[in-house]
């Protein structure tokens, strides 16, 4: 029954498939890191919105999934795990995804003011969601994860399909995004500077070991109940939600802040 | 858990049951919010002063919601009237905007209750003459003038082809479909976090009439967005029409049309407020 | 979809626990929180480990099956006989209701409120127990969490809308302020918390136990709102809503005024004190 209802619910909401963090959580992860953008790395960003801020655009990737353009951009939200490394079909490594993404996209907008408004304007869409996902910890996709299941009662349902936009909302079904941004940036500067060290391929690294964590908890019959689940990795979530926004305020101000 | 879903069940329900119009009460209340945010500090003291010391957002849909017991409202027309071809405004040109407007002109004139009842009128429906559901469009190169009916734009919503209407589209609030868990405040933050004066200057030059003639002239953009899509017959459809269907993409090309226009109607109504009561 | 709306409302007529919805105990804790001191918002803050009370306000119905959470069940309601005098636990606790059994709650936010104000709590307790004062105030600002003894038989009323049943009570839940406002957390702030210096003192003038009390005679004609098996349309829906959104939107607001006044007592040593009986 409530599986249905939530189902439900998700097909009446959501345009796109996959969710990763739903729209609460991605606009918290915007929340968060606009807060700590630096006024001229905001200003920058803002002139190439229309002066609308990047919160509006948060969840905009996952809401044009659908669109024949953004067909390439399909396999972008999700990364492989590294021990599994995937070949395409001349049997070469494919690097994963978004963080691939993440990584192509802040060398291009290097010298951001050579580039043309509209590209500017779409990678900008395209970090602030990405930058989310990759810190979701289903998003990390790997061959023993991706297909599996788990059942609540006698419903079954994919793992990743489970956390999508849920975890969330199971625990902070009231609060608007803005106030979860309150809630979840109170680090201090040193802390903050240290989250934000290293490289999008360190926070990958770092994301497969939460990931693997995320799933550790499911019981090994894979029967859970999503109330007792859910409170085991809601702290997984925020933590990793909050991160995201101050890695993507940095990722922001290194390409902005000139 | 349990209560999770049953909230949601009772958001769900109380969407079902509640009689929406135009924006939807997220969109009502957005415009408000955009508009107070551009108020002066004189003009909000004096504004607020005149609805008990609350908000202007507070008020946002209280016309909607009060409408059934002054049933002479129902009759004041929230439709505007435009030519498809020369946007010419034809019929009664906005007749109770005006009215409205002129009344809040001279609001120190008026007794307490009919200053509060002359806010309310225009917090509301300004949003509404943003909306292009409240536009009709028409096409007078034929021997008699013919309306653009709006039911013509009916649509299937995606491929599971749930019927819909046009009016629905705008009422049941596209803004809330897409972004179901933003309040009023997160959609002012999103949409007007650093408007330049450039484009504020823009919208807002002009009188209320060059601005709802400017909303027609849009609304025909968003016709445009439905006969772009070859029309289908559904087979279980008891209407049996011919109707475009409409897919996640084209509602982003809705909410993307709708998020302008709460912004426009915001600045607007802000401007109108700030002449106002601004001294 | 049909179908699904069919589902929700025979949900809705089946669901009896009656408190305000999470987004109304959000939007209460948002209202306390403004008004706490500087004092205060900083002892709750290192107390909650650098978050708000907003973000506990559920933290009650998130434990709502802890077991050592388990004597706080009966901490729901407060009932009343037919002259409005409260009914002590020892008597309630024997009634043949389950709801006027349930009616602790005045004992569970003394008992809380006892043990915050004579200190010696460990950092957990001391947190817990705040977090239980901040649920029940709230809750004691919901008229169906006030059982009338007399008025037994109205805690059952429902309504027709449409020909689908739904229970007054449920209503009461979220649909009160709901029906009228999508709020949330901040937005209730922005709304609500707006009173004149002089309409807080009045709020907050008094004990707790009588700002309890006080409620009843408003929370027992809220029963009077209802003829039960009425039939609404659309339209007649919105008129009765019209009449119920003032008294919900109003009850919050205080419940969010009165919460800020005992904790800045309770933990700003500056703040006016708050008589708990």
């Amino acid at each position: 029954m409530k599986k249905t209802i939530l189902s439900l619910l998700l097909a009446m909401f959501a345009t796109g498939t996959l969710w990763a963090w739903g729209g609460q959580g991605h606009s918290t992860v915007a929340y968060i890191a606009e807060k700590h953008l630096t006024p001229r790395a905001k200003a920058n960003i803002e002139s190439y919105l229309n002066g609308r801020s990047i919160v509006y655009y948060a969840a905009w990737m996952d809401f044009n999934r659908t669109d024949p353009p953004m067909d390439v951009t399909r396999d972008w939200h999700v990364d492989y795990w590294t021990d599994d490394m995937r070949t395409d079909a001349n049997g070469n490594p494919v690097p994963p995804y978004s963080v691939s993404q993440i990584k192509r996209i802040v060398s291009e907008m290097s010298d951001f003011r050579s580039l043309s408004d509209s590209l500017v304007n779409i990678n900008i869409k395209f970090l602030v969601h990405l930058v989310g996902d990759m810190h979701c910890p289903v998003h990390i996709d790997f061959p023993t994860s991706r297909p599996m299941k788990v059942k609540e009662g006698k419903n079954t349902i994919k793992v990743h399909k489970m956390w999508d936009g849920r975890v969330l909302d199971s625990k902070h079904n009231g609060l608007s995004p803005q106030q979860m941004a309150i809630e979840l940036d109170r680090y201090s500067a040193t802390e903050i500077a240290a989250f934000q060290s290293g490289t999008p391929d360190d926070w990958h690294i770092e994301s497969v070991e939460y990931s693997k964590r995320a799933i550790d908890m499911i019981p090994a019959n894979k029967q859970v109940s999503y109330e007792t689940y859910f409170n085991k990795v809601i702290d997984i979530a925020e933590n990793r939600i909050t991160l995201a926004g101050y890695r993507l305020a940095a990722i922001l101000n290194s390409i902005f802040d000139k | 858990m349990k209560r999770l879903i049953l909230t949601l069940i009772a958001i769900l329900t109380i969407a079902n049951i509640t009689e929406c119009f135009a924006w939807g009460r997220d969109g009502h209340a957005t415009i408000a919010y955009i508009a107070e945010r551009h108020l002066t500090p004189k003009a909000k003291e004096n504004i607020e002063k005149c609805i008990d010391g609350r908000s202007i957002v507070y008020y946002a849909s209280w016309l909607d919601n009060h409408r059934a017991e002054h049933k002479s409202w129902g009759k004041l027309s929230h439709v505007c009237h435009y030519d498809i071809h020369s946007f010419e405004s034809i019929g009664k040109p906005h007749k109770y905007m005006k009215s409205t407007i002129n009344k809040l002109k001279k609001y120190r004139e008026l007794t307490d209750s009919a200053r509060k009842v002359t806010i309310y009128h225009f917090v509301h429906s300004f949003g509404d003459y943003h909306c292009p559901g409240h536009v009709a469009l028409y096409d007078r190169t034929g021997e008699k003038p013919k309306r653009i009916h709006t039911s013509s734009y009916d649509f299937y919503l995606n491929a599971k082809k749930s019927r819909w209407n046009y009016h629905k589209l705008w009422d049941a609030g596209i803004i809330q479909i897409l972004h179901p868990d933003w309040g009023y405040m997160d959609w002012a933050h999103a949409l007007d976090s650093s408007i330049s004066q450039e484009y504020i200057d823009k919208v807002t030059a002009g009188t209320w009439e060059d601005w709802l003639q400017d909303v027609a002239k849009t609304t025909h953009t968003v016709y445009n967005i439905f006969n772009r899509v070859p029309k289908i017959k559904n087979a279980e459809d008891a209407l049996d029409k011919d109707l475009s269907v409409v897919d996640g993409q084209m509602l982003n090309e809705f909410g993307e049309y709708a998020s302008e226009q709460l912004l426009n109607a915001g600045l607007r109504m802000a401007k109108i407020i700030n002449e106002i009561f601004g001294e | 979809m049909k179908k699904f709306i069919i589902i929700i409302a025979a949900l809705c007529c089946t669901y009896n626990a009656s408190a305000w919805s999470r987004h109304i105990h959000a939007g209460i804790a948002a209202i306390a929180h403004d008004n706490l001191t500087e004092e205060a918002k900083k002892n709750i803050t290192e107390l909650l480990d650098g978050k708000s009370i907003i973000y506990h306000a559920q933290f009650v119905y998130d434990n709502a099956d802890n077991e050592a959470y388990k004597h706080t069940k009966v901490w729901k309601n407060v009932a009343f006989t037919d002259k409005n005098k409260i009914l002590k636990a020892k008597k309630a606790a024997k009634h043949e209701n389950k709801d006027v059994r349930n009616a602790q709650a005045l004992e569970g936010l003394i008992s809380s409120l006892n043990a915050l104000q004579s200190g010696g709590l460990t950092k957990e307790q001391t947190r817990d127990n705040m977090l239980y004062v901040i649920t029940i105030l709230s809750d004691l600002h919901c008229p169906t969490h006030y059982v009338f003894t007399d008025l037994l038989e109205k805690r059952k009323s429902f309504y027709y809308f449409n020909d689908k049943k739904y229970s007054y009570l449920t209503y009461w839940e979220s649909n009160s302020v709901r029906g009228t406002f999508n709020w949330k957390t901040n937005e209730f702030v922005h709304q609500l918390s707006r009173k004149t210096p002089e309409q807080v003192a009045d709020i907050t003038n008094g004990s707790v136990t009588s700002w309890i009390i006080g409620n009843a005679p408003l929370y027992r004609s809220v029963y009077d709102l209802l003829n039960t098996g009425t039939r609404f349309d659309g339209q007649t829906l919105r008129l009765w809503q019209n009449k119920i959104y003032p008294i919900s939107t109003e009850q919050v607001a205080v419940a969010g005024y009165r919460i800020a006044a005992i904790l800045n007592s309770l933990f700003d040593s500056n703040a006016p004190q708050v008589k708990i009986k």
